[in-house]
């Protein structure tokens, strides 16, 4: 922890080339793509939300290389990486951490071990497996940034990013995510299946050759924090800015939805945005950066009437009427 | 339409947003009149204490200079239009109201009401979003960069974002500003206006009211003796009759003499010999009237003065 804070104060006071950094991170989102194939906008989504600062959560049906993706980030941006399979038996210390008593020649003395969480990069596989108590220390410790156990409070590392998955089939023992949880997540991701095309690469890349598909880190934690700084003093036009929040208001005046969006809502948007213009080499956040990021932002933080779930009408057609 | 010209010819010149040497005192001036008054576009003033040469005091004297072209193209639109419609209404006054009074200062007004309100009709939209409008490569950045002004944003990704718009503004023009077939139709409608105006008045043209320029052969005047005397030779004498050939054959002699010499033959001539039927014709006054065009009217009218005087 002091480590990364002196790596902080490092680098605040160093000026990374703002077109350096963008360079960069296209490199990393090309080696990506030699390990990822046919995932493309979800990648996409992922270098937002780093850069935003933000969370994802991600929907996918087990075996479409999720761990594999989420490995791969961490590979090519010198981040630490963690996996959190959550089970009805998890328990919030296994996350969080928690105190042993350890043997020293002064005696025995209670030291903090620190859990999975305290990673740069943490997968949450199927979070909602978990139980509500144990969902509540994960998503409080990636609120707040830091864990507490026994009266110490413990940074988590930074940058810290978690990217929990949902299984969408399997729903039997499982404990949905409320409303005002799901709502700390900047972003939700779907997986879809890959194309015919891709999921034959998928197979020759796999099966031939050796076992891993070699990537090159070619991003630095520190590199990635000065981007995230840049992210935020990305300049935003007014009208867009106030677009983003008519869009985010909308939803909680559609009559499509029972429940909408809220304020964080509103900067999720404007932040990831900023992250998206930054990413494609931009100085400014466009329109299509709001519209583009509408429904993974708002996705997971409206909920639709009974009427639009009998229409099987979804989230993200109500979105897109809502851009119109 | 000279100032038309102009103002033309001054937009097709490329906003210089890099120094801003060309203009630079009418620049700062300007400058100087947004920091002391709320900012047309939205009611806020730039940092006034911003380094001039900073890319936050650069981009300042980009909006400046794209906010005048605004206010130029906005000028001419307005005088190309207020010309228009001092000449419409000049040739309809002349010509279907022809007892408003002044009526040419009634064209003018119109004209000025014409153009003062066209130009603040143009001018109430912010100029730099026309300017984004003509120009939408440039819109995003440049709507993104003033807003930052505005905002004093001075961070290293709004300085970016300055030298970016600035770059990009390199390529862009105020001549999109301006509608060139618009300017052009209106300048032909002036064009066609201004010779209607010339047709009516000279040739005259009414359809309400009387008026000076009433045909020229319905003037009473034609018939009416003018304060000298004179009357219509065509009035006085009548229409013209049939004349009956002469019944008696007359040799005519011309001697070949000089001019000096002496008659040696008497000779008598029929004083009945012409005139129709033989009427007396009774002596009349000639005259002419204006529209005949006599040439030498004033000396036509000497003669007859003294031929009066001698009977």
């Amino acid at each position: 922890m002091t480590q990364d804070t002196d790596l902080t104060a490092d680098d605040e006071q160093y000026e990374y080339d703002i077109d350096e950094l963008q360079s960069k991170l296209r490199d990393a989102r090309e080696e990506l793509d030699r390990r990822i194939v046919g995932q493309e906008a979800v990648l996409d989504g992922l270098f937002v939300c780093i850069l935003a600062d933000g969370n994802a959560l991600l929907e996918s049906n087990p075996g479409l290389g999720k761990t594999t993706m989420v490995r791969t980030v961490a590979e090519v941006t010198d981040l630490g990486f963690s996996r959190i399979q959550n089970t009805p038996d998890l328990m919030p210390s296994d996350i969080t951490g928690t105190e042993i008593i350890r043997e020293t020649d002064a005696g025995r003395e209670f030291v903090f071990e620190e859990g999975p969480v305290f990673a740069n990069v943490v997968l949450a596989d199927e979070i909602n497996r978990a139980t509500p108590k144990t969902q509540a220390a994960l998503l409080e410790a990636m609120q707040e940034r830091q864990v507490t156990a026994s009266g110490d409070t413990y940074d988590l590392p930074e940058p810290f990013f978690v990217l929990a998955t949902q299984n969408p089939i399997d729903q039997s023992g499982t404990y949905a995510l409320p409303e005002a949880q799901t709502d700390r997540f900047t972003m939700k991701l779907l997986v879809d299946y890959p194309g015919r095309e891709q999921e034959e690469e998928i197979v020759d890349l796999y099966t031939e050759g050796s076992e891993t598909v070699p990537v090159e880190r070619v991003l630095a934690r520190e590199e990635i924090r000065a981007a995230q700084r840049l992210v935020r003093d990305v300049p935003i036009a007014e009208d867009v800015r106030e677009r983003a929040v008519d869009i985010v208001r909308r939803t909680r005046e559609a009559d499509a939805i029972e429940f909408g969006a809220s304020p964080r809502a509103s900067m999720a948007l404007v932040s990831t945005a900023k992250a998206r213009a930054f990413l494609e080499g931009r100085s400014h956040v466009a329109a299509e950066d709001i519209e583009a990021l509408a429904a993974p932002v708002l996705r997971h933080r409206i909920v639709l009437d009974f009427r639009s779930e009998r229409e099987g009408t979804t989230a993200d057609d109500v979105i897109a009427s809502l851009l119109e | 339409m000279s100032d038309d010209a102009d103002e033309e010819e001054d937009l097709t010149v490329e906003v210089d947003l890099e120094s801003g040497s060309d203009d630079a005192p009418e620049a700062e001036g300007e400058t100087q009149a947004d920091d002391a008054t709320p900012d047309a576009d939205d009611g806020t003033a730039p940092e006034a204490d911003t380094d001039p040469e900073s890319p936050q005091g650069r981009m300042e004297r980009a909006l400046t200079a794209v906010r005048r072209e605004g206010q130029k193209a906005a000028a001419i639109y307005a005088v190309a239009d207020g010309v228009a419609a001092m000449l419409a209404v000049n040739v309809v006054l002349a010509t279907i109201a022809s007892a408003v009074p002044y009526p040419t200062v009634l064209a003018v007004l119109a004209g000025v009401a014409v153009l003062g309100g066209e130009f603040w009709l143009r001018t109430r939209r912010s100029p730099v979003e026309r300017f984004e409008a003509a120009n939408p490569a440039v819109a995003g950045p440049l709507r993104t960069a003033r807003d930052a002004v505005e905002s004093g944003a001075d961070n290293r990704m709004a300085a970016r974002l300055y030298e970016e718009t600035l770059e990009r503004l390199r390529d862009a023009s105020g001549v999109a500003l301006v509608d060139g077939a618009r300017v052009a139709a209106t300048g032909v409608v002036v064009v066609v206006l201004c010779l209607a105006s010339l047709q009516v008045s000279v040739v005259g043209l009414s359809f309400l009211g009387d008026d000076s320029t009433t045909a020229v052969d319905d003037r009473p005047e034609a018939v009416t003796p003018e304060p000298d005397g004179l009357r219509d030779g065509g009035a006085v004498l009548g229409d013209p009759d049939p004349v009956d050939r002469g019944s008696e054959d007359v040799t005519a002699e011309v001697e070949a003499n000089e001019g000096d010499g002496p008659i040696e033959e008497d000779r008598s001539f029929p004083s009945d010999g012409g005139g129709a039927g033989g009427a007396d014709v009774e002596t009349r006054q000639a005259a002419f009237s204006r529209p005949d065009r006599v040439e030498n009217a004033e000396l036509v009218r000497e003669y007859n003065l003294r031929i009066r005087e001698q009977e």
